[in-house]
């Protein structure tokens, strides 16, 4: 007879308060014994109500990551400037947003006021990402098939680019923040910063043909990825092209470098095997929160089914890939950013119909961790309905 | 308070590991301890172990491994084992222990850093393997692949390569045993369940070659695989209720139900051939499992005695000839005498030969002066479960006052042993004035005076003992008096010649030097005789003069003299009184008091000067010569030296405005204060009625009493049986508050369902027949109590007064949370009331079923004179993500009786407490609430702020309220009294997952957070703009390798009346760690900062790291993704090194060192250095 799975020991561990209690006690080795701890996770998040083993850690993820409270709503001050797209800025205390005429506006975070704006591009900003120095912005704009690198400092004055890269539908900084990958169809060329100049480009020859294909590049600057191939960025060389399961989406590295997310597969970077199937990730563009243990999972409204809308970011554990929540917002989400201190989430949303300049947008931010503030200061009062699934 | 000392005033005591092997030499056993930071060897003897070395290692020490290198002697000698240690930051190393004329030294075989620019790591921790032959280190730091570092004899560097792991979910890895190749066993799950798989190592082709064997479903919750050596070889496979030993070919399962209500957590095997194997599990029994080979070509019978129950293991090992090393992180570590046969009553094995005191995991602490003497003592919470306990920290040695006596102005004083039965029995003390001697007898407790015949009472007593052949002398200006001990009659009378006076004297047994100005006479000891043997003429008159034999030897072969005038010191050899060597004392001042001594097989000479220094030399004995002179200040005053006895160890007692003990731990020369205001004179006294004592005595009498364990921390164990949760201390009631938590186990939930509350006397615990306490207790739940250590009743239990929160609340009702299933855990948590001198329990109330109390404080609110105890709580509900329900109660202790004033339901865990302007301050998950104390002594809430994730600290100072989140480091609040609100004035934006903090003043914070870093955050309030003013910027951080629990303001030593060093703060910052470390973190000078960090820059380069770590390296601030440098802290751990340099060395580090005082560079020669130092190690 086998015998039964016993009862757990160390059943509080899902509560936050019985962890903050044993860790002045630290048991490593009581993990060890038991691979790790069994949060018995019972409800929607573990159908099975198995032993899935949730290291602390991941509980605590799931504490931090599972809960928003919405603190600001910025809507566009003129009819017609949509917003597209966003990015903190580097010391998080501002919000550079992106519209659909090409506009860049800056708004203060201190207290949501417009506090600049500049015009980069004559199509919708499809995407921007800040420098870490906090002195550049990379914005690109695919229906003019352009991307440009902007001196923060000067822009507002002058309105010069630092840097034009034509040819380009999409662009980011690479890991260490000096070359800018540019994807133009299914070709990514990497460009120096310092110098303007092509430092690689990554033609495929056999490729996937996604419909929305976004380059990525490694968390070491070793590797690009682009329209499902796999380029070795010294030599030049294609390495590998995964499969192609979605239609859409290229997919990106994991920031732990060791695999690829695409849509819902995860593949391993060493072998090229599948690892794994994440489902709440199907066709979503992943972002990574600054210790990169979580992924906030955005799905492309473009390409939703009209009576398909989804309106909701994924949370998911970046470690174990366990789903830690579902936020549910008012309308599609078409982009979504984190501030580096991990602490706010801004996201722009839409109705989805990308090309109607009358569109309703906001941009809405999230104080991410905190539950929604009591109206009333008496604590007893009924109010406290976590937004979070 | 942006410049900061920290050091550790107690090492981490907490037991990571150990391992046995033979490290010193192959006819060595020796047994080496990982703590924390620290690796300790020890040579097993047959009178017990002997620490040889403590090594500081720059990291935590997170495996230890010992192995045999592959032997590269032409001879085929088997080498001496190597140690192999893993750090948290992922450094490795080899290290060898090599002995050179006494000498023993840690090499670095071979070093290096095995960390992944990416990969998961392993969040249930690292493991690290040794192929039984040598060939290469197995280690798991990533999830998906393991690290190998193949051992070459000859490589410096330890480089690893990478192998894939296909299983997601590993659970152990261990080396089988005679395999040509390196071979792997793993046990791993998947969805089906847990298997083992073994892989063949290829190291030259850097992969696994082959999977020889495998075995799919073992056990569900199989946890531990066990390599068997050859000539058996194979696995056992330890599960929650089996144990199976498994071979390629074969396997045998045996049902092992005793084990189900425990996991095991480590073995140790006993035997070579790998027959007998040692458990230990989480409920701290070990036992003895067997493999029995009953045929030749049969599987082995499996056997599983159950041995008894120690401390809860960590990690265990067996030493030799039935001993065991129980090694503990949550408890006292021990060492065990394995029986032969069971003690009929305990059922038990195993006798305790020895404890280690361990204070981890101190949980809280708290700072009181019960003794009212200006010098605070610790009170901590340390261990866990039912190695709980309370531990009393006093810095110094405490000496036990058992008697007094009024006799003022003695000046001198000595033991005697007259013709006692025992001749070890003191039964006489000489007590001598400026012009007479008195005798007084201290046989039964009463001290009569006496009269011995032969001796002169009407002179000051110079010296008095006891000599070979049942003979006393008795020294006084005219000369020495010789009586039988039967007789007391004297037997001779010696003066020197020509009826010069005497000036000083000493002797042993056999032996007595007397001086006369600068005349020194040496005599011998004979049947009713004093014979002179020799006698010299010095140029200067002697000040000081020893004869003490060294180590353990009868006679002593040099006498040791102290000159005036030409201030030397010298040694005259005997019996010829030569001078064989001479060396100036420096300074003018001159020697007072000397005396040989042998501290830990070290010879010292220890010379007192006139102004309360004292000068010390290592004394070599072959040469007669002195070396590595070192001076310490020990007084104000002449200090007078004399040698006493604790145990089988000899110390020595310094008499002085500022008594100190002096003795040596870790082959270093260690002073500790002891409490006593000054003492004049001393002797030891053994006698009937005060056994093991000593006269103590100051101006106004003597005093006789008994020392304490020396040690420089004084400790004093109370133990708990449970764990201890807070501490705080009620000074009107004279109590202590103590939350502490029992694991009990649901026997019957249907026992008791739906009878009202039995409130009153405690319920008799009877024993069950497993041993076992079982009774009802908290009304509704059949329950069986956790015992405490060694089968003791948990504190909770031994109240004089019970009372339970389901009968006392309003709020919390049966089922507010599901009941516990049969044979689950329930941890209940108790408010302890314990009289302050005593520490008995006086009143226990026991809170409901999953109530957690996670805050406790003593304090009196608005005008309301009672003092109250009040506890905040959280119903932990274990399918919620936070407590949805809490509540704050207020208890008075008045009459013996605690007695619940007032609740109050919170809809959340009750975090922290703190009073604050007469009002209740209270963090409830993310929010902050502060309360009125009503006329109607109810709670009132005033006001609120909410900006947290989860509150886990808060600290107050004037209108300023500072907080500590679980992620999101600290904020700022501050009191608006007008609008009776707060207002945020300044946060930190780092996410620092903060454990706990403190305000140093109104600008700078400390905080400890929880990947063991520490850090200070300033709020700079004259900045220039708001934004500038609202972001606190860190401007001190360090990496302390150690999990902070708790910060105390305070400090252990007294400095009231000593200025201490310069640029030093007048206290500091007292914290507690999970390793049981108590470190101190203090202000200090922008000047002094910048010389200290000169200073311990020079002195990591002079001393080797072990294992070839940077210090800072290791000490940078490293969290999640961050790393930051080292700054606005100074290791005093490695400043401190600084007194253990040689000689030439310290000269070394203070070439050309200046320090800046008042804009001058003055420069710190070595002398200046170690003042400084030394005075810094007084801080703690």
């Amino acid at each position: 007879r086998c015998p039964e799975p016993r009862t757990n020991r160390i059943i509080g561990a899902y509560n936050i308060a019985h962890r903050i209690t044993h860790r002045s006690y630290s048991v490593p080795r009581l993990v060890r014994a038991f691979g790790s701890y069994h949060g018995n996770m019972r409800g929607s998040h573990n159908p099975g109500g198995g032993s899935t083993a949730y290291s602390l850690k991941a509980l605590d993820r799931k504490f931090i990551y599972g809960r928003y409270r919405p603190s600001e709503i910025i809507r566009p001050t003129t009819d017609g400037s949509a917003f597209t797209t966003n990015c903190f800025s580097a010391d998080n205390k501002g919000l550079f947003v992106g519209t659909m005429r090409g506009e860049i506006i800056l708004f203060n975070l201190s207290n949501p006021t417009e506090e600049a704006l500049f015009t980069a591009h004559q199509g919708s900003v499809n995407h921007l990402s800040i420098h870490k120095s906090g002195s550049s912005l990379l914005s690109s704009c695919a229906s003019v098939s352009e991307a440009v690198l902007w001196n923060l400092d000067e822009v507002y004055t002058t309105s010069e680019p630092k840097f034009h890269i034509p040819n380009c539908q999409y662009a980011t900084f690479s890991s260490q923040q000096d070359k800018i990958l540019a994807t133009m169809d299914t070709k990514a060329t990497l460009l120096d910063i310092a110098t303007q100049a092509v430092i690689r480009d990554c033609q495929p020859t056999l490729s996937n043909h996604y419909q929305n294909n976004r380059a990525d590049i490694h968390p070491h600057d070793e590797l690009v990825l682009t329209d499902g191939v796999l380029f070795d960025v010294r030599s030049g060389r294609e390495i590998h092209k995964f499969d192609k399961i979605n239609p859409l989406i290229n997919g990106r590295f994991h920031r732990n470098g060791l695999e690829v997310i695409s849509s819902s597969e995860v593949w391993d970077l060493r072998t090229y095997h599948l690892l794994r199937t994440v489902p709440s990730l199907n066709l979503c563009d992943v972002i990574f929160n600054s210790t990169n243990d979580v992924i906030f999972g955005v799905a492309d409204p473009n390409e939703m089914e009209e009576d398909d809308y989804n309106t909701s970011f994924k949370v998911i554990d970046a470690i174990n890939y366990s789903s830690i929540a579902t936020v549910d917002t008012r309308r599609v989400v078409s982009s979504l950013s984190i501030n580096s201190m991990d602490s706010q989430l801004a996201i722009v949303e839409a109705n989805g119909f990308q090309d109607d300049l009358d569109e309703v947008t906001t941009c809405r931010l999230y104080d991410i961790a905190m539950t929604r503030q009591e109206e009333d200061d008496d604590p007893l009062s009924d109010e406290e309905d976590d937004i979070n699934s | 308070p942006g410049y900061n000392y920290i050091v550790s005033a107690h090492k981490p005591t907490a037991v990571y590991a150990c391992a046995t092997g033979q490290l010193t030499s192959t006819n060595d056993l020796n047994l080496v301890i990982a703590r924390n930071n620290v690796l300790e060897l020890h040579l097993v003897t047959p009178e017990g172990l002997k620490l040889l070395k403590e090594i500081s290692i720059y990291g935590k020490i997170t495996c230890l491994e010992l192995f045999t290198p592959r032997s590269v002697s032409p001879l085929g000698d088997k080498p001496k084992d190597l140690i192999f240690l893993l750090t948290d930051r992922h450094n490795v190393m080899i290290l060898e222990c090599l002995c050179n004329d006494d000498q023993l030294d840690i090499i670095t075989r071979a070093h290096g850093n095995v960390a992944d620019t990416n990969g998961k790591e392993c969040e249930s921790g690292m493991q690290a393997v040794i192929d039984p032959e040598a060939r290469c280190i197995v280690l798991r730091l990533y999830e998906g692949l393991v690290k190998v570092i193949p051992l070459e004899e000859s490589n410096t560097e330890l480089l690893a390569f990478n192998l894939r792991v296909d299983e997601l979910q590993v659970c152990d890895i261990q080396f089988l045993h005679g395999c040509s190749s390196p071979t792997l066993i793993k046990l791993h799950q998947d969805g089906n369940g847990r298997h083992i798989r073994t892989h063949t190592l290829s190291l030259r082709e850097k992969e696994f070659s082959k999977v020889p064997w495998k075995l799919d479903n073992v056990e569900a919750e199989a946890v531990m695989i066990i390599p068997v050596p050859e000539p058996l070889c194979g696995a056992i496979v330890v599960g929650q209720e089996t144990i199976s030993y498994i071979k390629p070919d074969s396997h045998v399962t045996i049902a092992a139900g005793i084990l189900s209500t425990s996991t095991v957590i480590c073995y140790a095997p006993v035997d070579r051939d790998g027959s007998r194997y040692l458990l230990g599990d989480l409920s701290g029994r070990l036992f003895m499992l067997l493999l029995e080979k009953t045929a030749p070509d049969a599987d082995p019978d499996i056997k599983l005695e159950l041995l008894g129950e120690v401390c809860t293991p960590e990690c265990i090992t067996y030493l030799d000839n039935g001993v065991i090393y129980v090694g503990s992180r949550l408890g006292d570590s021990r060492l065990v005498r394995l029986n032969k046969t069971q003690d009929p009553v305990t059922k038990s094995f195993l006798t305790t030969m020895q404890t280690f005191p361990n204070l981890g995991p101190i949980a809280h602490m708290t700072v009181v002066d019960l003794e009212r003497q200006g010098q605070g003592q610790l009170i901590t919470c340390s261990g866990a479960f039912k190695e709980g306990s309370l531990r009393i920290i006093r810095n110094g040695v405490g000496i036990q006052e058992l008697a007094c006596i009024e006799l003022p102005k003695i000046r001198g004083m000595w033991g005697l042993s007259i013709a006692a039965s025992d001749a070890s029995i003191h039964n006489t003390l000489v007590v001598t004035f400026h012009s007479s001697t008195r005798f007084l007898k201290v046989g039964g407790d009463i001290v009569d005076e006496i009269r011995i015949p032969g001796f002169l009472n009407k002179k000051m007593t110079f010296y008095a003992a006891n000599v070979n052949f049942h003979q006393v002398i008795q020294v006084t200006r005219c000369g020495v008096r010789l009586v039988k001990e039967d007789t007391c009659k004297l037997v001779q009378h010696w003066c020197p010649p020509d009826d010069r006076p005497v000036s000083l004297a000493t002797s042993n047994p056999g032996q007595v030097v007397v001086t006369s100005g600068p005349y020194v006479y040496y005599l011998t000891v004979a049947d009713g005789a004093l014979n002179l043997v020799s006698q010299c003429q010095l140029e200067h008159e002697v000040a000081c003069v020893d004869v003490s034999p060294l180590g353990g030897a009868d006679e002593a072969s040099v006498v040791g003299v102290g000159m005036w005038t030409d201030i030397t010191t010298r040694i005259l050899a005997l019996p010829s009184l030569n001078e064989v060597y001479k060396e100036p004392l420096g300074g003018d001042i001159i020697p007072r008091s000397m005396l040989l001594a042998t501290f830990e097989d070290v010879h010292y000479l220890l010379v007192a000067v006139g102004d309360g220094q004292l000068v010390y030399y290592v004394y070599n004995p072959k040469q007669r010569h002195l070396t590595d002179r070192k001076r310490v200040v020990v007084g104000m005053l002449p200090t007078q030296l004399r040698r006493f006895n604790s145990g089988s160890v000899s110390n020595v007692f310094a008499c002085s405005d500022r008594p100190t003990v002096i003795y040596s731990s870790n082959h270093k020369l260690v002073f500790s204060k002891v409490n006593l205001k000054e003492v004049t004179h001393m002797c030891p006294l053994n006698s009937e009625a005060y056994p093991n004592s000593l006269a103590l005595a100051n101006g106004e009498g003597v005093t006789i009493g008994t020392i304490d364990e020396i040690q420089k921390l004084h400790i004093r164990t109370v133990p708990l049986g449970e764990t201890p949760r807070y501490i705080a201390y009620q000074e009107e009631t004279e109590t202590f508050g103590v939350v502490t938590f029992r694991v009990d186990v649901c026997e019957d939930p249907n026992i008791n369902t739906g009878s009202t509350a039995v409130v009153g006397s405690t319920p008799a615990p009877a024993r069950g027949p497993s041993g076992a306490v079982s009774g009802a207790n908290v009304p509704g739940y059949g329950i069986q109590y956790g015992l405490g250590l060694d089968g003791a009743t948990p504190a909770s239990l031994t109240a004089h007064n019970t009372s339970y929160a389901l009968t006392t609340t309003s709020i919390i009702k049966t089922g507010i949370v599901p009941p516990p299933e049969r044979g689950q855990e329930i941890e209940t948590y108790n408010l302890l009331i314990m009289a302050q001198n005593t520490f008995e329990v006086i009143h226990c109330h026991a809170f409901c079923p999953h109530e957690y109390v996670i805050s406790l404080i003593s304090t009196k609110l608005r005008d309301d004179p009672v003092p109250y105890y009040i506890c905040g709580t959280a119903i932990v509900n274990p399918e919620e993500s936070e407590a949805k329900v809490g509540r704050i109660v207020i208890f008075s202790f008045t009459d013996s009786k605690l007695v619940q004033v007032a609740e109050k339901e919170m809809k959340g865990a009750i975090t922290v407490l703190q009073e604050f302007q007469g009002k209740l301050l209270a963090a409830v998950n993310n929010t902050v609430r502060l309360f009125e104390w009503t006329q109607e002594k109810e709670l009132q809430l005033e006001c609120s702020h909410f900006n947290n994730i989860y509150a886990v600290a808060m600290k107050k100072k004037g209108d300023f309220v500072l907080i500590g989140d679980l992620m999101r480091s600290m904020a700022l609040l501050q009191y608006k009294t007008l609008e009776g609100n707060f207002e945020e004035i300044a946060r930190d934006y780092e996410p620092n997952w903060l454990t706990c903090i403190e305000i140093l003043d109104d600008e700078f914070f400390l905080a400890a957070e929880h990947l063991n870093n520490i850090f200070v955050c300033h709020k700079d309030s004259g900045a220039s703009t708001e934004e500038e003013r609202q972001q606190m910027v860190d401007v001190a951080r360090y990496h302390l390798g150690d999990f902070v629990n708790v910060f105390c303001p305070g400090s252990l030593v007294m400095r009231g009346e000593e200025a201490g060093p310069l640029g030093v703060a007048q206290s500091g910052v007292l914290f507690g760690t999970v390793s049981g470390c108590i470190g101190l973190s203090i202000s200090i000078s922008g000047d002094l900062y910048n010389f200290l960090t000169e200073l311990s820059s020079r002195l990591s380069k002079v001393i080797k790291s072990v294992g070839k770590i940077n210090h800072s390296f290791y000490r940078s601030f490293h969290s999640d993704k961050r790393v930051k440098k080292m700054q606005g802290f100074i290791d005093g751990d490695l400043v401190e090194n600084f007194m253990d340099l040689s000689k030439d060395k310290m000269e070394e580090v203070c070439s050309k060192l200046t320090m800046n005082v008042n804009g001058q560079a003055v420069e710190m020669n070595v002398n200046e250095v170690m003042k400084l130092v030394e005075e810094l190690s007084r801080l703690h």
